[in-house]
C-alpha cells in the first residue's frame, strides 16, 4: 500500500470514528430532551387526572347540599306558615283579652 | 435575491432526499464503470484498484436502491459511499501533494469543485437520514 492509501484509510478511519460517537452524542441528548418532555407530559396528565378526580368530587357533593337546601328550604316554608298562624292566633288571643277587659 | 436564498435554505432543511437518492442511485447504477469496461482497461491504465473501488461503489448503488424503504440500512449505505468518496478525495488530495513539480491546472480545481459538491452532498443526505432514523428510534 502506498502512502496515499494509507493517508485516506487513516482519515476515513478518523472521521468514521468521529461521526459515530458525534451521533451518538446527539442521540443520548434527543433521549434526554424526550424522556424530560415525557415526564411534563405525564405531570400534565397527573394534574389533570386531579382535577377531574376533585370536580367529581364536588359534583356528588353538590348534589348532596342542593338535596339538603331544598328539604330546608320545605321545612323554612313550613315554619313561616306555623309562625304567620301562631301569629294570627296570637292577635285574636290579644283582642279577646282586650275586649273582656 | 433574498427570498431565492431563503428558499435554497427551506429546500435544505425542509424537503426530502429519497427522490434524489432514488434516481442519483440508478444513475450511479447504470454509470457505473463495471458495466462497461473491464479489467483488463484499468490494468492497461495502470489503475486495477480503481476497478475494484467501481465494484464497491457498484454493490452500494445496489444496496442504496434495495433499503430505501429501511432508513436504518440504507443510511450505513450511504456512510459506507460517502468513506468512500471521503477515501477517493483523500488519495486524489495526497497523491497530487506528492507530485513534483505539479502544475496545478483548472481542470484540477474543477475536479475538486465538483468532488466538494459530492461530498456536501452526500453528508446532507446522510445527515437527513440519519436524524430521521435517531427520531424513529426514540419515539419508536
Amino acid at each position: 500500500m502506498d502512502n496515499a492509501t494509507i493517508t485516506a484509510i487513516i482519515t476515513c478511519l478518523i472521521t468514521g470514528l468521529l461521526s459515530a460517537g458525534g451521533w451518538k452524542f446527539y442521540e443520548t441528548v434527543l433521549k434526554s430532551r424526550a424522556e424530560a418532555r415525557k415526564e411534563a407530559k405525564l405531570e400534565r396528565l397527573a394534574y389533570r387526572d386531579d382535577l377531574i378526580a376533585r370536580v367529581d368530587k364536588l359534583e356528588s357533593e353538590r348534589g348532596h347540599y342542593v338535596e339538603a337546601l331544598t328539604l330546608l328550604k320545605t321545612e323554612v316554608a313550613a315554619l313561616k306558615m306555623k309562625i304567620s298562624f301562631i301569629e294570627q292566633e296570637n292577635t285574636m288571643l290579644k283582642l279577646k283579652l282586650e275586649s273582656r277587659l | 435575491m433574498k427570498q431565492l436564498i431563503q428558499k435554497y435554505k427551506d429546500i435544505l432543511i425542509y424537503h426530502d432526499h429519497q427522490p434524489l437518492l432514488l434516481f442519483w442511485s440508478i444513475s450511479d447504477l447504470f454509470n457505473n464503470q463495471v458495466l462497461w469496461t473491464d479489467l483488463a482497461f484499468w490494468e492497461s491504465v495502470g489503475q486495477p484498484d480503481t476497478y475494484y473501488l467501481y465494484w464497491v461503489y457498484f454493490f452500494i448503488s445496489l444496496g442504496i436502491l434495495s433499503s430505501l424503504n429501511r432508513v436504518e440500512v440504507c443510511a450505513r449505505f450511504v456512510f459506507t459511499y460517502l468513506m468512500l468518496h471521503i477515501f477517493s478525495t483523500v488519495r486524489f488530495l495526497t497523491d497530487l501533494y506528492q507530485t513534483p513539480d505539479l502544475e496545478f491546472e483548472l481542470v484540477i480545481v474543477k475536479n475538486l469543485t465538483i468532488t466538494f459538491i459530492y461530498f456536501v452532498l452526500w453528508t446532507w443526505i446522510y445527515t437527513k437520514m440519519k436524524k430521521e432514523a435517531v427520531y424513529r428510534k426514540i419515539n419508536g
